[in-house]
């Protein structure tokens, strides 16, 4: 039967009236016409409707439509090489790209790994850039039940692509169809889900994509979470591009707030727990049984509707309670109302197999904190990155604090200091306006700066709390090279730290550290010292220091070494990296990255004394060393390690050995940082320096020149001066016309304020003497 | 100006003459330019995957900038017409495929999927065909919002309504395109 003519046209009229006015106007017009009416009113109905497929622009559809229709590309096959890894075969593909089991092409050692390609290109500098520095911040999340990311890239297409840890396990979903774990086991299992999402929001990383689907489970039943932060390592500050990537967010698993195009934050990761959750205890997706706009469904009344239970130990009794509120709390559609973070979960559900009260009450804490944040507008807290994560988790630690003291006067002071983490928190992130339509801003700049600036307002009143979460935020600039930010912050933390009753010693030599290492970047370099000096003592002053203070340690004196190599007391920052070695050493299996870069960087420096014989030693040693393949230790360290042999075989001059070596150490760092990194340019620099030695002369001229060709990276300046003596030292031995200009205008930059004694009197010695 | 400039404008000439063969040679031209670009997304450098994009770059690679705005206007109508046939077809020889070997469709879910399915463009053209019998000026106004990527803002100039009538005409073409959506997929699976 055909439409109504007058339908579309009593629509476009109803839809220009007020909402109000709209019912009853239909109602009017179609008179006693009610298949009409009915009509009208599906239609007004489904105009408030969000998340129609229409509402997806044919883009989205598109994507999946095209990547389908599309021929598989040629050069994607088994054997093709990305990044260090070869291609073995494809375990998958899906609209955004596709996955491979890839191995390690260098021979180094064997090593399997999930290489993800996605399809869609990233074009600019600027979002590569982005993209490099959010995998750096990636590849910290180091835990147990997340599958590490070990290596990324962008290959000559301008395609991103991922190389994560292969496990090799069954999906959560076949997990609970073959194994048909009881109640008690599929709860220790979710919490250990829930730890190891908070301590990647603790590491400011949101997962936004978190499913049954991204969950391993291991043959010795250890689950492992898939693809943290991928999400958004692709989107990225490209508003276009996170347009594209959230509708690739599988919508039996997003939260409302992504539904209705937001990004997502921790919240929304506690959301998608509250659906696994949902899943794991009724064997049901929560998307299919429950009715947009209806109350939250809990799990216990899940039960009556299914016709076999999930498992015998799950009974609507069991479910009733406890674990229906923790559902109904996690599944909350306004995330104001959820778990503030995962970790909230984690704990209540740690409660819950414990037998002690959960928070997921309306008279509990959660709940009274929630309400405050409604009444402050402040329900954009879920479109925001973890900083609230680590504000919480110290909430939670005051909360203990409460637990363990008997006195009452301490008890309140704990509580009142809890109320203040989390005014603060709410204040740091309800700032943003959710009428404005746009939703909060959320720049992970502007979130750094707000919350840098009101933790030094409101929070100083507990320099403690203040001081950590400055802190915090100082290492994230770091880890972003803001160094003028990083640098104002990490003093501001330091100032905090000294205030507080009893500051603390890994602060206080972590940002004092920093603070020194950017006083000599600015040329102080005795200053500097002197605070690192200042620092080791008060380390050695420890009596019985645990692996953190070690560390601090280790990390000090390697900070002494590089400082006093760069001042030309060479002899002095060799001790300094024996001693750093040496600290790291007795925490080697708590700390194997450190303690292998103190190694590579004593045999580096060793090499740069003409130790070549200890230098290579050291390098070999660390090659051999079985923790340098293990998981927690970066693969760039190897590459690192391999180049500092070649640095040991320049300096017993051995050359020709020397060249290939850092050919591929400087083929492997560009991979990894960019062809214009600061260490990607250090190698250059040894390469020219190697061929230069080889009499390669035109060569090691386009290489050196190729490096200061390259923009200030805002290094310190010796580092671009040392490359002008060197290019100047191969024009010579070329007899190029350009020659004595090079000459003197190296001796230039060598002797004036940015050079030193060695690098200047090499300059003055390739002037032809009077 | 460059060859397809001059091309497309003299094309866009005679059809502003109600020359149909050269309707139906522009559209050719526009499809052409439309499907072998899209059938490179992803494997191309820089790929984007946005049909917006695609279709601007169109516009920009055949007709150039020096486009009268009707000339523009009925540029964008073709174009969005164009793109709308590049995804039908894409979705019929995808159809075609999954009834050959029944068991597509069946991709190993990677975290990344696409929700896509979830809208038959096959049914929506039908749809929108059938919407365009009475209310032309909102299935053109579908066609330009969801096929080509054009805000409200462009469309009302083009068609000189006022932004509101174009937000309003989408609604109103949202709501019935959904409800013969579901009718049809209801038929469809009608025992």
């Amino acid at each position: 039967m055909p439409p109504d003519p007058r339908r579309a046209r009593l629509l476009r009229e109803a839809l220009d009236l007020p909402t109000a006015d709209r019912d009853a106007f239909v109602a009017e017009a179609c008179g006693d016409d009610a298949d009409l009416l009915d009509s009208l009113r599906r239609l007004l109905a489904l105009d408030a409707a969000t998340g129609l497929p229409l509402d997806q622009s044919a883009e989205a559809h598109a994507i999946d439509l095209l990547a389908d229709d599309s021929e598989p590309d040629p050069r994607l096959r088994a054997g093709v090489r990305i990044g260090a890894y070869r291609l073995v075969r494809e375990l998958g593909k899906g609209g955004m790209g596709s996955v491979w089991l890839a191995e390690r092409a260098d021979g180094q050692f064997s090593q399997q790994v999930a290489l993800k390609l996605i399809r869609i290109g990233m074009d600019s500098e600027h979002v590569q850039r982005q993209f490099r520095r959010e995998r750096a911040l990636l590849a910290r999340l180091q835990h147990p039940n997340i599958a590490q990311l070990i290596d990324g890239g962008i290959d000559e297409r301008g395609r991103p692509w991922f190389a994560m840890e292969y496990i090799d396990g069954i999906s959560l979903g076949a997990w609970i169809e073959t194994v048909q774990p009881d109640l008690h086991a599929r709860l220790e299992l979710f919490a250990k889900l829930c730890r190891a999402v908070a301590h990647a929001h603790r590491q400011l990383v949101v997962h936004r994509d978190l499913k049954p689907s991204n969950v391993l489970v291991q043959s010795d039943g250890e689950p492992r979470l898939l693809d943290f932060g991928i999400a958004r390592l692709v989107e990225n500050d490209d508003s276009e591009r996170t347009a594209t990537m959230q509708r690739f967010l599988t919508r039996d698993f997003a939260a409302p707030e992504q539904l209705r195009g937001e990004p997502g934050g921790t919240s929304t990761d506690v959301y998608a727990l509250g659906l696994i959750l949902f899943e794991i205890l009724t064997g049901e997706r929560y998307r299919r049984l429950h009715v947009e706009g209806e109350a939250t469904l809990r799990p216990s009344a899940t039960l009556d509707n299914v016709t076999r239970a999930p498992s015998a130990t799950i009974t609507r009794t069991r479910l009733r309670g406890d674990l229906d509120a923790i559902a109904l709390r996690a599944l909350a559609e306004d995330p104001a109302r959820r778990y503030a973070d995962a970790r909230q979960l984690a704990d209540d559900v740690q409660r819950h197999l414990d037998g002690k009260p959960i928070e997921a009450r309306p008279d509990g804490f959660a709940y009274r904190a929630a309400k405050f944040v409604r009444r402050n507008r402040a329900a954009v807290i879920a479109t925001v990155l973890g900083l609230a994560a680590l504000l919480v988790a110290s909430g939670v630690a005051f909360r203990q604090a409460v637990q363990k003291t008997t006195e009452a006067e301490r008890a309140r002071s704990a509580l009142r200091q809890s109320e203040v983490v989390n005014q603060f928190m709410l204040s740091v992130f309800g700032t943003a306006d959710p009428n404005s339509g746009k939703g909060v801003d959320t720049s992970a700049g502007a979130l750094l700066a707000a919350g840098r600036e009101r933790a030094t307002t409101e929070l100083a009143a507990e320099p403690g709390v203040a001081a950590t979460v400055l802190h915090q935020i100082g290492q994230t600039y770091v880890s972003l090279g803001e160094d003028r930010l990083a640098r104002a912050t990490l003093a501001q933390a330091l100032e905090f730290n000294e205030r507080a009753q009893s500051p603390s010693l890994s602060i206080a030599a972590a940002a004092g550290g920093r603070l020194a290492y950017y006083a000599f970047q600015d040329g102080q370099a005795e200053r500097a010292l002197d605070e690192l000096d200042a620092i080791v003592e008060r380390l050695d002053a420890v009596a019985d220091p645990d692996e953190d203070v070690v560390n601090a340690l280790g990390k000090t004196h390697e900070l002494r070494g590089s400082i006093l190599y760069a001042t030309g007391r060479k002899e002095a920052s060799r001790a300094a990296g024996e001693a750093a070695v040496a600290a790291w050493r007795r925490v080697r299996d708590h700390y194997p990255a450190g303690f292998l870069f103190s190694e590579i960087g004593l045999a580096d420096l060793n090499a740069a004394l003409g130790y070549g014989e200890s230098a290579l030693e050291g390098a070999e040693r660390v090659l051999a060393d079985p923790l340098a393949t293990s998981r927690d230790v970066p693969p760039a360290l190897l590459a690192h390690a391999r180049g500092v042999k070649a640095r040991a075989l320049q300096a017993l001059g051995r050359h020709a050995e020397a060249e290939p070596m850092l050919r591929a150490t400087i083929e492997e760092f560009s991979q990894q940082h960019g062809a214009d990194a600061a260490l990607t340019r250090y190698w250059r620099f040894r390469h020219a320096e190697t061929l230069h030695a080889l009499g390669r002369l035109d060569e090691a001229q386009a290489v050196a020149d190729a490096v200061l060709a390259l923009p200030s990276d805002g290094s310190a300046a010796y580092r671009r001066t040392r490359v002008e003596v060197l290019a100047a030292a191969i024009a010579r031995d070329r007899n190029a016309a350009d020659a004595p200009a090079r000459i003197d205008a190296a001796t230039l930059a060598a002797c004036g304020e940015s050079g030193n004694a060695e690098l200047c009197a090499k300059a003055q010695s390739l002037s032809p003497g009077p | 100006m460059s060859t397809h400039a001059e091309n497309t404008a003299a094309l866009l000439q005679r059809c502003a003459g109600g020359d149909e063969g050269a309707y139906g040679e522009l559209f050719e031209l526009i499809y052409a330019d439309l499907h072998r670009r899209a059938q490179h997304l992803g494997v191309g450098a820089g790929a984007t995957l946005s049909t917006t994009a695609l279709v601007h770059e169109t516009f920009l690679r055949l007709a150039g900038t020096r486009l009268t705005l009707n000339d523009r206007t009925h540029f964008f109508h073709l174009a969005a017409r164009a793109m709308r046939r590049v995804l039908i077809d894409a979705s019929r020889r995808r159809n075609a495929r999954k009834r050959g070997d029944g068991a597509a469709g069946l991709t190993l879910d990677t975290g990344l999927v696409a929700p896509g399915q979830d809208l038959d463009l096959v049914a929506l053209d039908q749809a929108l065909e059938d919407l365009a019998a009475n209310e032309p000026r909102m299935a053109q106004v579908v066609e330009l919002h969801f096929y080509a990527g054009l805000e409200f803002t462009e469309i009302a100039g083009m068609l000189d309504l006022s932004e509101r009538t174009i937000a309003r005409d989408w609604r109103a073409a949202r709501a019935l395109l959904h409800v013969s959506l579901s009718e049809q997929h209801d038929a469809s699976h009608a025992p």
